[in-house]
């Protein structure tokens, strides 16, 4: 009987925890993502596979799907063969000034994509640095800018797992006679191999959605399904972007299921209090990965230095203008509020996205790490996990053309909410909050807060004394994950913002879209230096969360 | 014919100096271990024993001196061209690979033929007495299995000099017994040459002909073992080798002291009180200029009460003088 209540208990506990999360992400993810696939699907109110079919056998839609497909893998096959000896480099070796180095790494994976894709615009574009490469308009422009994201991905994750891996087992292999390469191959490679299935995964999926840099990039001709739904939904070709959706769900669920069955359960926790082996001086046999090393750290800085250089010219004059049109209201038609308008909407709307993105994450992350007690309780817990990583994979624009369609219309009504586009924004960014606090919750030995209990403390206390002296690093890095993402995003947000009241990417993107110049400044100059803008105070909160030092930021 | 050994066999360390950072953690270490013996290299945590290991080994770069074995001069040679193994604490299998596949891994590396392989594995895998656990994975291990295991990887080459990193420590102590004498007899019957790290006296004892003591980066004392545990240099060094007290100029064993019949002790002190242990009851008696120390009550005879005076007699066999030669 007693045992009976406090299973009930718990599970009422359980629930109550996961309430709030599980409303939110129900209200404004899963009913406006099933609006537009109902919409889609079900234009008459019953389905018609028929026009699924259609869309499906377009000529276009299967170049896109193809596009997307192979742009994605090659993008995240470049990723891992750049991103690994980068990791082995600066989380093995030690490299002076690796902690810089570290975080400079991690700058492009923050930065707004629409900031990426102008700054390799600016790079490959006529008169940019690398413009005699002719890679403008190019595919081969569009895999750069997914492989210079998403290598920050790869050097996390696998170097943040090849920190933590006991060099002493590729110390007996050496000791019985495997030269470094075979060492390399036969030891390190295998031992690293949950790292480097999930980091593949990872990027496959961020570049295979990728949105802004594809949009700015390759324009009408090389489209990918996620900015092909964008322009579908544009055109208001629903069905199509229904359809699109729906191959973009299934094969995201499918990807994440992958991802679940290959973390498992212990490739989830990082123990707490273990202390990685100290990163060993540089080697001769360290020296090609030390070089690719500099060159990827170069490329990386390519582009954000091209970003630079033309933010500073107007026709070929090196002006200040671009940056003091900033201030100037009505300065060019594109816009309806001067840019640094736009910039304090950008910080105001990070603030909110920042604190609802940490209480839905610390909510989930508690709820997903509580040791199960029973077999469906344990099942429960596993599938609230996948279920609020969701937003990481589900187009963007899917949502937010989704969110206008049902809660910005009566009965909700919430499109003057002030709160709505912060709240979206918390969503995009609640997978990476809360897989930066579960390893750690995880991590955490049950036994302590047995141990708490065992002397008196109550549940709430328990979660002060054992939980909180161990979470808030993570914590705070989470908040700076949140408000970097927030700060740069796009996808959702260029739908939602209201004209009066955009948010500096969509700024961004606005001038992008509309090249002219009149008097001293250029929209595109002023796009351009925006973007500086943007960058230096996405970097600014990332160079701050790097110094919390937390071990499996962006370990997805 | 007498066979005479080359004086250049084996093992020998010259002045070997490794330091972090421009701290020594081993400073102008000597050692020679002769082919075919088993040394063992003593030392608390942190005296630079391991560094010792690692620096054979080839894993840690030397600040000064030389290691070479059989004459030859190893500066430069990467640790997979030396032809040793090396035996971690933890052993250190290949997660990923079955127990069989971890013990063929050298083997591999040497490209035996595949039908060579497989016997030869299940000859180490009988040797070790893990027959029938080739295709295991090593999570599904006990402990000390795991370091049969690695055992087995590490003879799998036959490798010229074998290296232990505390193979035992990690293991409860009846299986470390069991398994010392298990690897005792397995290093004599392959004849293998083998320098053993460990803070353990009794696993030195159990398995190595030689000892070396080891006390901040330094060898304090070197020799055969009965030789160093009947002379230790210095009451560190006595410790070390499981001599807890000191009495005047001799090393004291915890088991040595008994309380005397009547009056004639080599010692005085006053009890503290009884108590039982595995070994039988003990007094626990505050020794004049010693300290608390365990004392055998003497069978048969009342049991003398807290804050008595006794006289305790100290076995000569359980006791060895200070002051014995460094090297």
């Amino acid at each position: 009987m007693a045992r009976g209540d406090a299973a009930l208990t718990r599970t009422l506990r359980l629930l109550a925890l996961a309430a709030l999360p599980l409303g939110v992400v129900a209200v404004f993810f899963v009913l406006p993502v099933g609006a537009m696939l109902v919409r889609g699907l079900a234009p008459d109110g019953h389905l018609d596979p028929g026009g699924l079919v259609e869309v499906l056998g377009r000529d276009r839609t299967g170049r896109v799907l193809w596009f997307t497909l192979w742009s994605a893998a090659l993008g995240t096959l470049l990723s891992l063969v750049l991103g690994l000896p980068v990791a082995y480099a600066l989380f093995r070796v030690a490299v002076p000034g690796a902690r810089v180095l570290r975080a400079l790494t991690l700058v492009p994976f923050v930065l707004p994509t629409v900031v990426v894709g102008a700054a390799f615009r600016a790079l490959l574009g006529e008169g940019g640095l690398l413009g005699f490469l002719g890679w403008d308009g190019t595919p081969a422009a569009i895999v750069a800018a997914l492989v210079f994201f998403n290598i920050s991905v790869v050097v996390r994750v696998v170097g943040g797992a090849w920190a933590g891996l006991d060099p002493r087992a590729e110390e007996a292999a050496a000791a019985l006679g495997a030269s470094p390469a075979r060492v390399l191959l036969t030891v390190t490679l295998p031992a690293l191999r949950p790292a480097l299935a999930s980091a593949a995964a990872v990027v496959f999926l961020f570049c295979s959605t990728a949105f802004g840099v594809v949009l700015t990039l390759g324009g009408l001709r090389y489209a990918t399904v996620e900015t092909e739904i964008y322009l579908l939904t544009r055109a208001f070709d629903l069905p199509a972007a229904a359809c699109l959706s729906l191959v973009q769900v299934v094969t995201v669920v499918a990807l994440l299921a992958v991802l679940g069955r290959l973390r498992g359960r212990a490739g989830d926790a990082v123990p707490v209090d273990r202390v990685p082996p100290r990163p060993r001086r540089a080697r001769r046999g360290d020296v090609p990965a030390l070089v690719v090393t500099g060159l990827v750290v170069l490329a990386t800085a390519l582009p954000i230095v091209g970003l630079a250089v033309a933010s500073l010219q107007v026709r070929g004059e090196w002006t200040l203008a671009n940056y003091r049109a900033l201030d100037e209201p009505g300065i060019t038609t594109a816009l309806d509020v001067p840019v640094l308008t736009a910039l304090r909407n950008s910080l105001q709307v990070a603030v909110d996205a920042t604190w609802m993105a940490l209480l839905l994450g610390l909510l989930v992350a508690l709820v997903v790490t509580r040791r199960a007690r029973s077999r469906p309780e344990r099942v429960a817990r596993g599938l609230l996990d996948g279920f609020f990583m969701l937003p990481l994979g589900v187009s963007a624009v899917v949502l937010g053309f989704g969110l206008l369609v049902t809660v910005a219309r009566p009965p909700l009504a919430l499109r003057d909410e002030p709160l709505l586009v912060p709240l979206v924004q918390a969503l995009v960014a609640l997978p990476l909050v809360v897989r930066t606090l579960v390893p750690v919750l995880a991590g955490i030995d049950d036994r302590q807060r047995q141990a708490a209990a065992s002397l008196g403390a109550s549940p709430a206390r328990t979660l002060l004394v054992v939980d909180l002296p161990v979470v808030w690093r993570p914590l705070l890095a989470a908040a700076g994950f949140a408000f970097a993402t927030s700060l740069g995003e796009f996808g959702a947000t260029s739908f939602l913002s209201r004209p009066d009241h955009p948010t500096l990417p969509v700024v961004i993107g606005r001038l992008l879209g509309s090249p002219g110049t009149t008097g001293a400044q250029s929209n595109p100059g002023m796009a351009m230096a925006a973007a500086v803008v943007l960058a230096a105070t996405v970097t600014a909160v990332v160079l701050v969360v790097e110094r919390l030092r937390v071990p499996s930021v962006g370990a997805v | 014919m007498v066979e005479e050994k080359d004086p250049e066999g084996g093992l020998r360390l010259r002045g070997v100096t490794v330091a972090y950072d421009g701290v020594p953690a081993l400073a102008d270490a000597s050692l020679h271990l002769p082919a075919g013996e088993v040394l063992a290299v003593l030392g608390p945590s942190g005296s630079g024993k391991s560094t010792l290991l690692r620096a054979v080994a080839g894993l840690e770069p030397l600040t000064a001196g030389s290691v070479a074995f059989d004459g030859a001069d190893l500066a430069g040679v990467p640790p997979h061209r030396r032809g040793f193994a090396l035996m971690f604490q933890d052993g250190q299998l290949f997660g990923h690979l079955s127990v069989g596949r971890n013990v063929a891994y050298p083997l591999r590396l040497r490209r035996t033929p595949r039908a060579a392989t497989r016997a030869r594995v299940g000859e180490l895998l009988a040797l070790v007495g893990l027959d029938g656990y080739a295709d295991r994975a090593p999570g599904t291990l006990s402990g000390g299995e795991r370091q049969r295991v690695a055992l087995a990887r590490a003879l799998a080459c036959a490798p010229r000099l074998l290296l232990l990193d505390e193979p035992l420590s990690a293991l409860d102590r009846a299986l470390r017994e069991r398994l010392a004498g298990d690897l005792s007899g397995i290093l004599r019957t392959a004849g293998t040459t083998a320098l053993l790290v460990t803070h353990d006296v009794d696993e030195a004892y159990a398995v190595a002909d030689r000892v070396a003591l080891v006390r901040d980066g330094r060898v304090v004392q070197e020799g055969a073992v009965a030789d160093v545990d009947a002379a230790p240099r210095d009451a560190a060094v006595a410790r070390l080798l499981g001599y807890p007290h000191v009495v005047g100029d001799r090393a004291v064993r915890r088991t040595a002291f008994t309380l005397a019949a009547g009056a004639g002790g080599a010692c005085t002190g006053t009890v503290l009180h009884a108590r039982a242990t595995s070994a039988g009851r003990r007094l626990l008696v505050d020794l004049d200029g010693v300290g608390p120390v365990d004392v055998v009550p003497l069978p048969g005879t009342p049991e003398p009460e807290p804050g008595e005076r006794v006289e305790v007699h100290v076995d000569p066999t359980g006791t060895a003088p200070l002051g014995g030669p460094g090297r």
